[in-house]
């Protein structure tokens, strides 16, 4: 009896790690996808104000230069530039980076310039986003990952020249 | 006795516990399938969006036809990209609402497509080479001589030159694929060479003039050309091979009932893609595809200042920036204009060769969910299709304030790509 219920507690446990882990790499998953598209999102703003063809608003993304800039969370961030609600770009009727106010994740982003490649009029810039689970005790979580977001942040570099 | 009683309890929680477990596994799987099937269509969308070109090297707008919204069939305008299907006759001519099929309900899907998706089409290089053809550059007519600069062959013989150069157009027996000719302008038209198009007397020891191929061909593209007419070809004109156009749509399966992302490589044709045999199925289980159209000029904005359009503030229509007085069909039909190289104006600011990028979204939904599964779900949150973009969640007729929801997970991932031949240094 007794080794019945440890073979049981045994099972147990080995299903409820292979969920967290499950859950762990699609929070990984997900927050890796949603970097990318902001770097994507970012590309196509300094690529059409780079280029004086136009002046997107309500993006929240200051002008280039060594800058570090936090997405939306909760919905009522604005824009300091303009005043525009952020979560218009950032959110599911914009770009969909946050599905959600409040949501699991949270991104941020920064730009510095690539010393090697420092030359007009090849200025070559990086961009780092980070995206790691939310420390807000209140919103949602991913399943098994608290609020100290130890171990999963994600990080997605990319260049681009301007 | 007793030890009967717990040996029976414990095999009682066990099974309970055994039973939980397979449904928490299931209810795992059925939340990770839409979410991997979006981002798997959205990774597989990418790859074409990402390269879409038609090696047209004109500054500005650069690739105006990488993305297709009309082609000129037989002199009439017809439609390749779709905003939301409707399935009435009247704005989509040729389409219609499908009746029940199989597993598939009915009134869900159009002949070309599920009711409010999208269908895009665009070209995309993928054995890219130009060559020159040459002047006097025929004004046009139904079986002009053009002689082209080609050599691949030359080597061994005029026989196996001739044989390359129909390799490299995609002759497939009868025709060669979809070709497009360039002039120094960026003007543009398609051409196809029939099978006997490929005539004899271009020679390999033409190293004068290099009339190496010889071929007669429809330079006034009757059948086939782009929006609003051929325009006149100056020298220098290029023939544009390795091409290859190619549609998406999203259709439900009229057996199985599934909702798949199809692909057809070829012009979405809407006199044959009804639904037609062309497509194939690339991807089940999606439900959704929408396209934003990403503008960079500022005269492109729309009332909210925004540069992306057919999104859930803004859907392209007669009013909008620059719309009003083209000829039909205009912004009527939702998608971007295309002016095409015969216009003979400036293109409107909403012209689809303005468009340097893409907001696409898929939802994806899990396979029919199981009681236990259901159980542990919740409803309100995931058991509908989601907006997406200006597709709006389709509401329940019988209470028009809710979701209309269904036994499926649902998931919408969306990918913001630049098209990386419109964005020179981006």
């Amino acid at each position: 009896m007794t080794i019945m219920a440890l073979v049981l507690v045994g099972i147990l446990q080995m299903f409820s790690v292979s969920l967290i882990i499950n859950k762990g790499a699609a929070a990984r998953t997900q927050m890796l996808f949603k970097c990318q598209q902001v770097v994507e999102n970012i590309r196509w703003y300094y690529y059409v104000t780079g280029h004086s063809l136009a002046t997107p608003t309500g993006t929240g993304i200051p002008a280039l230069g060594a800058v570090t800039v936090d997405l939306p969370y909760d919905g009522t961030e604005t824009d300091p530039a303009d005043g525009n609600l952020l979560w218009t770009f950032w959110g599911p009727n914009g770009a969909n980076v946050m599905e959600a106010p409040n949501g699991p994740y949270q991104i941020r982003y920064v730009i510095q310039q690539d010393p090697a490649q420092a030359v007009a009029p090849n200025v070559v810039w990086v961009i780092t986003v980070s995206a790691v689970p939310t420390n807000v005790a209140t919103a949602t979580h991913y399943f098994g990952i608290g609020t100290t977001s130890s171990g999963k942040r994600v990080d997605y570099v990319a260049q681009f020249t301007q | 006795m007793v030890s009967l009683l717990l040996l029976v309890i414990v095999l009682i929680v066990a099974m309970t516990m055994l039973f939980q477990m397979r449904a928490f596994a299931e209810r795992q799987q059925s939340f990770m399938l839409p979410r991997q099937t979006a981002r798997r269509a959205a990774e597989y969308l990418s790859y074409y969006f990402a390269g879409a070109s038609d090696l047209n090297f004109i500054t500005s707008p650069p690739n105006p036809n990488a993305l297709i919204m009309y082609y000129n069939l037989n002199g009439v305008p017809t439609r390749a990209s779709y905003n939301n299907l409707t399935g009435i006759a009247a704005d989509e001519p040729g389409n219609a609402v499908l009746a029940a099929s199989g597993l598939r309900p009915a009134n869900t899907s159009t002949r070309f497509g599920d009711i409010g998706t999208d269908i895009i089409t665009m070209v995309t290089p993928f054995d890219p080479s130009r060559y020159q053809i040459f002047a006097p550059f025929p004004s046009g007519n139904a079986a002009a001589d053009v002689w082209v600069n080609f050599r691949v062959g030359c080597a061994t013989s005029d026989a196996v030159n001739q044989t390359k150069f129909q390799e490299a157009t995609g002759f497939d027996g009868t025709q060669s694929a979809l070709l497009m000719l360039v002039d120094k302008r960026g003007s543009w038209t398609y051409v196809r060479i029939p099978s006997a198009g490929y005539v004899p007397g271009g020679l390999c020891t033409d190293v004068t003039s290099y009339k190496n191929i010889h071929v007669q061909v429809d330079t006034t593209s009757a059948t086939l050309a782009p929006p609003n007419g051929v325009p006149v070809l100056l020298d220098p004109v290029y023939l544009v091979t390795g091409l290859q156009v190619i549609s998406f749509r999203v259709l439900t399966d009229d057996v199985d009932g599934l909702p798949k992302l199809q692909q057809k490589l070829g012009l979405f044709d809407p006199t044959a893609d009804n639904p037609g045999t062309s497509f194939t199925n690339v991807m089940e289980n999606v439900e959704d595809l929408q396209v934003a159209y990403m503008y960079s000029q500022e005269a492109a904005k729309g009332a909210t200042g925004n540069l992306v359009w057919n999104t859930a503030s803004q859907t392209i229509n007669s009013t909008a920036a620059g719309c009003g007085g083209l000829p039909a069909p205009g912004c009527d039909t939702h998608v971007p204009f295309q002016a095409g190289p015969n216009f003979g104006a400036l293109p409107p600011a909403l012209d689809i060769s303005n468009v340097i990028g893409v907001r696409f979204s898929i939802t994806a939904r899990s396979p029919l969910l199981s009681l236990a599964v259901r159980q542990m779900t919740t409803t309100a949150n995931q058991h509908f299709r989601p907006a997406s973009e200006d597709h709006a969640v389709t509401m329940d007729t019988a209470n028009p304030t809710s979701p209309l929801y269904d036994q499926f997970d649902h998931y919408r991932a969306t990918a913001t790509l630049m098209l990386r031949n419109r964005i020179p240094r981006g």
